[in-house]
């Protein structure tokens, strides 16, 4: 039953949409305002970061800030959510994979979909702000999908990497803090990607590295989608697909490669 | 076959040591066949069970099987606390492999056979235990498997609740499903299996019928047994918690005999059981009491007679004398008991020395086949009608 077949099988789609269910249940049992804080807490940051960024440092961009902050933000938290809270799935579950076989990869699985769908309702924030700015969408709100697509496969290969990881090191938590610190930074989030062109010439070598994280290529197709009126290049399209596909297949090949160990170690 | 390792993913090995947690242990177990797995403790029984649902995987040796298995290692291992026994009933068989439909289709004997249908939309942070464990073996049994693996989940859930699952492992039996079962309560082995081998650090002592199995694997506890049995008598002597009462008198020993007049802590149903209670009284005390109490080591309470009640008080005794307790037959079933021996004043209001379930001893099965409840009556039945005797 393992093997990418397993995962096709109708039991464990049922397995994967029942885990998704729960993760989404028990986030928000419980707690007075329930799923709006999964619209509150994006509406805070962005307010933090429209203050600091766009009244105090003063970035200069063609569009009103807390859009096109949005377009980048709302994917960096289902991304960095995701990787946070998939690093514990499977040691928050030791009990059920101590005592109980079913194909493990499903759970930080299920937590890529539950954030996916915490995600897909952040993006009304962003119909709103739209809506208020009188911002049109155009034909390029078709990017959209492959934006989603490759961002969930990436989000999701680099979940399950984290996922079986945290088993054999707990270390990966707080490597995790650290590492996401720096990706936020890295990434044109809440600056646009323009800044890089006006580096001088003697650091545009940084500029090529820069853009060697597939995540600036990824993010960037949703403010194409949204906001920049262009098509984006096909080779970053490329570049920003081909590693989406190849961080799930690692990751998945490398979560299947430790599996067996996990009962004993977990 | 298993060996525990610490892995590093550097390519060092951390920590060489490493122990096997079962060698050289091969066993074929036929369709349809009920097969028990005995043995102390940390002996490897819970690795097979382990090994056979794929939870692990062997490092040496190969594992195969054909039909689809499902595991009752912990029950409700996987229930969300948060969740309603609906939801949980929903998520928990999904991990045990259902679908949806399936589960559709299963829900009302689920529910029906854990007796829990007034709380179906409770959370179950909210149930005890043993309403957790009826869920769990409920949804368990309910997921139709060919293969049953069961690991001393019975010991859970009140008495009328463990012979609904001993029922149903009955049914499976009859149904033609193979069970591999794993216990301590060898009684229950006993019971329902036709083969077992006996596991001792990871190695296959015996095997064999389940009779057989069981037999020489209760003479090698017998043996340790009645040394931790006394172990525990000399160690409770210095626990003062239980002992109480002004020492007028002194209950100084209390010990146990057969019918040969040796000193035993382990009896079978049936036996003979006399107890010696040694004293010392200081000086002249006049119409003491002597008495016992059986307690199940639950703590139900069985009897408690004494001298007063048989009228066997004496006048007065003064300095040292034992007192003896004797019953030509023993009708306590199997099981761990514990003796009180007290002595008090005529009135029994005064405790001159009171001695607080502190003397173990042990049932073994004898004289009969009975096993619930707390006591053997040695009753008898009789037909009346038309009726025919059974001649094979």
């Amino acid at each position: 039953m393992s093997g990418a077949m397993g995962i096709m099988a109708k039991h464990n789609l049922e397995l994967l949409t029942n885990l998704t269910v729960r993760n989404l249940k028990i986030k928000y049992k419980g707690s007075f305002l329930g799923f709006l804080w999964s619209l509150i807490t994006p509406l805070l940051q962005m307010l933090i970061y429209t203050v600091v960024f766009s009244v105090i440092i003063r970035v200069q961009v063609d569009w009103p800030f807390a859009v096109f902050l949005l377009t980048a933000q709302l994917p960096w938290i289902f991304f960095s959510s995701s990787l946070t809270m998939g690093a514990g799935s499977v040691i928050e579950h030791a009990n059920l994979v101590k005592k109980v076989y079913f194909p493990r990869e499903m759970l930080p699985f299920a937590t890529v979909l539950s954030n996916l769908i915490g995600f897909g309702i952040t993006l009304l924030i962003l119909a709103v702000f739209l809506i208020g700015y009188r911002i049109p969408i155009t034909r390029y709100i078709i990017l959209l999908p492959p934006a989603i697509f490759f961002l969930f496969l990436f989000t999701l290969g680099l979940t399950l990497i984290t996922g079986c990881l945290a088993v054999f090191f707990r270390d990966i938590f707080h490597i995790l803090e650290v590492v996401l610190l720096f990706w936020f930074w890295s990434v044109p989030v809440v600056y646009p990607l323009s800044l890089l062109k006006d580096l001088p010439e003697s650091y545009q070598w940084f500029a090529r590295i820069y853009k060697l994280n597939p995540m600036v290529e990824i993010l960037e197709l949703f403010r194409h989608a949204f906001l920049y009126e262009s098509w984006p290049p096909l080779k970053h399209v490329l570049y920003a697909g081909i590693w989406s596909f190849a961080m799930t297949i690692a990751g998945y090949w490398m979560f299947k490669k430790l599996e067996p160990l996990f009962a004993r170690e977990v | 076959m298993i060996r525990w390792t610490l892995i590093d993913l550097a390519g060092q090995r951390r920590q060489k040591e490493f122990f096997w947690a079962l060698k050289d242990v091969s066993f074929n177990i036929k369709s349809g066949e009920t097969f028990g797995i005995i043995g102390e403790n940390g002996s490897g029984k819970s690795t097979i069970l382990k090994l056979l649902s794929g939870i692990i995987l062997p490092d040496e040796g190969t594992v195969s099987i054909q039909g689809r298995i499902s595991a009752l290692l912990e029950l409700g291992a996987g229930f969300q606390p948060d969740l309603t026994a609906r939801e949980n009933i929903y998520l928990n068989g999904s991990i045990m492999g259902l679908t949806r439909a399936q589960i559709n289709t299963r829900f009302d004997n689920i529910v029906r056979f854990s007796e829990l249908d007034k709380f179906l939309d409770t959370p179950i942070k909210y149930f005890s235990s043993g309403m957790y464990m009826r869920l769990g073996f409920s949804i368990a049994v309910h997921v139709e498997p060919d293969i049953l693996l069961i690991d001393e989940v019975l010991a859970v859930g009140d008495q009328s609740f463990q012979h609904k699952c001993i029922d149903k492992i009955r049914d499976f039996k009859r149904h033609g499903k193979t069970i591999i079962f794993v216990s301590h309560d060898l009684a229950t082995v006993k019971q329902l299996c036709s083969r077992a081998v006996w596991l001792n650090n990871g190695r296959i002592d015996s095997r064999g019928t389940a009779d057989k199995v069981i037999e020489q694997y209760r003479e090698s506890i017998q043996d340790h047994d009645a040394g931790v049995l006394a172990e525990d008598y000399r160690s409770i002597e210095t626990e003062m918690e239980k002992r109480w009462g002004g020492r007028e008198i002194e209950i100084t020993r209390v010990e146990f005999f057969d019918r040969s007049g040796q000193s035993t802590h382990q009896f079978r149903t049936g036996d003979m059981f006399r107890i010696k209670i040694s004293f010392n009284a200081r000086h002249r005390v006049s119409k003491p009491v002597f008495g016992i109490a059986i307690h199940r080591n639950d703590g139900v309470h069985i009897n408690g007679p004494n001298t007063k009640f048989s009228g066997e008080v004496t006048e007065y005794i003064n300095g040292s004398g034992a007192i003896w307790y004797e019953t030509d037959f023993l009708p306590l079933l199997p099981g761990t008991y514990n003796l009180t021996a007290v002595v008090y004043n005529y009135s029994c209001d005064h405790p001159y020395d009171h001695h607080d379930q502190m003397f173990p001893f042990r049932v073994l099965p004898g004289c009969t086949d009975e096993e619930y409840g707390v006591c053997f009556i040695p009753g008898r039945w009789k037909y009346e009608g038309d009726h025919g005797k059974i001649t094979s």
